[in-house]
């Protein structure tokens, strides 16, 4: 038996792969507050293209459990594959996360997964993969590492697998950036040369260092993820590879949404998945809740109308919220913020691209918020609800919960 | 005899800290109100009168300080800043009588600011009665900015004591604010936003009536 034939039951896991590897990374804790609850479904189809062999086929069920409130976050997936030669593999997976009590910026995540693979047949294996994140949380910004460790059994053969990474992430409008260094270690050989990555004298492993990078849109009923890896080999570990990802997910109805996955995968060290190139396509129905990304007709409409320069204000899972406030003026002028929350003490705004912006980090309760231009007149910032503040201004409303 | 003199040593050791301290706390300056910036002597010796006369209610007078400062800074005129705190604290004394017990200056703040929009003080005690052990901080803020955007009061008042009767908490109510903002940004009008978002989060919290964990909070007892 070739290896490239070992590495097969492994096949239909990159799909796998690649479904959860956008999920993980920001912490799952609800961050509009109040407790959230998805129960769904996921059919679907792909093609793998490994390399050095002929594309397969395989069928895919997924079912996925998400529980969250202000405090934790638990998820639950099961997922079965079935490739067009026969072979089958099953796959559970169960993480939770939880803030960190007094330390409402500092989240701690845990996940396992469990896989068997080619249960029918003669060369069964299975692989088991854990792995330990802390995040650290801001409102529009957040960094993490993680301790992963892996075992995979394939051919009677065990391998061990260990592996941390350290990165960051911003969001800033419809956008979600993530930038991540990864150092593996693994004693797979099979894996690892599949994906031509080779040890260029004696070692005890394979190491390998990957920096990655994925940014993430939602848009209307939209949601696109787009990820680059590039891999090389450290140490005695010669070789490179590369990969390109992207996936759009799109919200047909309020509980039907079309999953669409395409590109190249570096091989996994923790969970034994090979390189390969994959395409693929599944269909989601939500059997509890709804989509994180769904959004209503209404709320479409909304987007399209909503002004640019409308305050937005995210609040805080554990209370408080973070405003920002946007003013159009022009480039060489004073532009100030004050409010309730700091005894109206002006704050100077910063220019950020063609309007001045800030945000502030307001407390629980009843804000009241106003800008001026120049020294000008007070006025609500665009989109609060305005108040005669009953010295000949106004001013804009700001309730945190 | 050395028993004695150490004795009399530690009571002129805690004397001359006692005078100290005394000495060190007169010479602090009395915590600023925010009057001293208001140029004008009638209208800073009114201001402080209204203060006087609203701390002897037993009413907390920070947020008529805060209105002091507000108007200084927005460089209001001197008799307009001494009106607005006027107003400001017959709304505040007659939040305290309707939202008694509670001494919290949030939970005033809001009141005062409902009935600066309109809502008449029958609904505060009308809300109190439904939440008499959680604050009203959130819901009274929600009515006030609901208020603000031009929702009738009682359509306003009818569906946030509704999903307050329903158990929701302050982020499910500071949802369905949210919600209206977008409606009406979209050009829904601001009553019909209401109605149709007051309807899905309550039909949420049908869902989850079962599981809610609407936390009680701690009773705003006034202390004695």
């Amino acid at each position: 038996m070739t290896f490239g034939m070992s590495l097969f039951g492994f096949i239909p896991l990159v799909l796998l792969a690649i479904l959860v590897q956008s999920a993980v990374t920001q912490p799952a804790i609800a961050q509009s507050g109040g407790r959230t609850s998805n129960v769904s479904i996921q059919a679907g189809a792909i093609t793998v293209q490994q390399p050095n062999r002929t594309a397969l086929s395989a069928a895919t069920i997924s079912l996925s459990a998400r529980r969250a409130n202000n405090h934790s976050a638990l998820r639950a997936a099961g997922h079965l594959f079935r490739t067009s030669d026969g072979s089958t593999a099953a796959q559970a997976t169960l993480g939770a996360e939880l803030a960190v009590p007094r330390l409402p910026s500092l989240r701690l995540e845990f996940s396992g997964t469990a896989t068997t693979f080619g249960a029918l047949s003669s060369d069964r294996g299975s692989s088991r993969e854990g792995y330990v994140r802390q995040h650290y949380v801001r409102a529009r910004f957040g960094v993490f590492g993680t301790l992963g460790a892996g075992t995979v059994r394939r051919d009677r053969v065990g391998h061990h697998a260990l592996a941390w990474d350290a990165g960051a992430w911003t969001r800033r409008g419809m956008f979600t950036g993530v930038l991540s260094l990864r150092r593996s270690f693994t004693n797979d050989s099979l894996l690892m040369e599949a994906s031509d990555i080779f040890l260029s004298r004696a070692a005890r492993h394979y190491a390998v260092q990957d920096l990655q990078g994925t940014v993430t849109a939602h848009r209307s009923r939209f949601e696109w993820v787009a990820s680059a890896a590039w891999r090389n080999g450290v140490g005695a570990t010669t070789g490179h590879g590369v990969a390109l990802l992207a996936a759009v997910t799109t919200n047909l109805t309020s509980r039907f949404g079309l999953v669409i996955t395409g590109g190249q995968q570096l091989a996994e060290p923790l969970s034994g998945v090979p390189a390969a190139k994959v395409l693929g396509a599944s269909l989601r129905m939500f059997l509890l809740g709804g989509s994180s990304t769904r959004v209503p007709r209404q709320a479409a409409r909304v987007s399209a109308n909503a002004s640019p320069l409308a305050t937005r204000i995210d609040r805080h899972a554990t209370g408080g919220a973070a405003v920002t406030v946007r003013v159009e003026a022009p480039s060489s002028a004073s532009v100030e913020f004050a409010g309730s929350f700091n005894d109206w003490a002006s704050l100077p705004m910063t220019r950020i691209g063609d309007t001045f912006e800030l945000t502030v980090e307001l407390p629980r309760g009843t804000h009241r918020v106003a800008v001026r231009v120049n020294g000008g007149e007070w006025k609500a910032p665009t989109g609060l609800a305005r108040v005669k503040d009953e010295l000949g201004g106004e001013s804009g409303i700001v309730v945190v919960p | 005899m050395k028993k004695m003199a150490a004795h009399c040593t530690r009571l002129i050791t805690l004397g001359a800290c006692v005078m100290a301290l005394d000495a060190a706390r007169s010479a602090l300056p009395a915590q600023s109100d925010g009057t001293e910036a208001v140029s004008d002597i009638r209208a800073r010796t009114a201001i402080l009168l209204v203060f006087k006369n609203t701390s002897a209610k037993g009413v907390p007078i920070d947020p008529l300080v805060r209105k002091v400062r507000e108007g200084v800074s927005k460089k209001s005129d001197p008799a307009r800043i001494e009106t607005a705190v006027q107003l400001l604290a017959q709304r505040l004394e007659t939040s305290f009588i309707a939202l008694a017990p509670t001494f919290s200056v949030e939970e005033l703040s809001a009141g005062a600011d409902a009935l600066q929009v309109g809502v008449p003080a029958s609904t505060l005690r009308d809300l109190r009665k439904l939440w008499l052990t959680r604050p009203l901080t959130v819901p009274l803020g929600i009515l006030y900015e609901l208020v603000s955007r031009e929702i009738p009061v009682a359509q306003a008042t009818k569906r946030v004591r509704e999903l307050m009767h329903k158990g929701a908490n302050d982020a499910q109510l500071a949802t369905l604010s949210a919600n209206v903002v977008a409606d009406v940004a979209a050009g829904l009008a601001p009553d019909a936003a209401l109605e149709l978002r007051a309807k899905g989060v309550m039909t949420l919290l049908s869902f989850a009536e079962s599981f809610t964990t609407a936390a009680p909070a701690k009773p705003p007892i006034r202390p004695k």
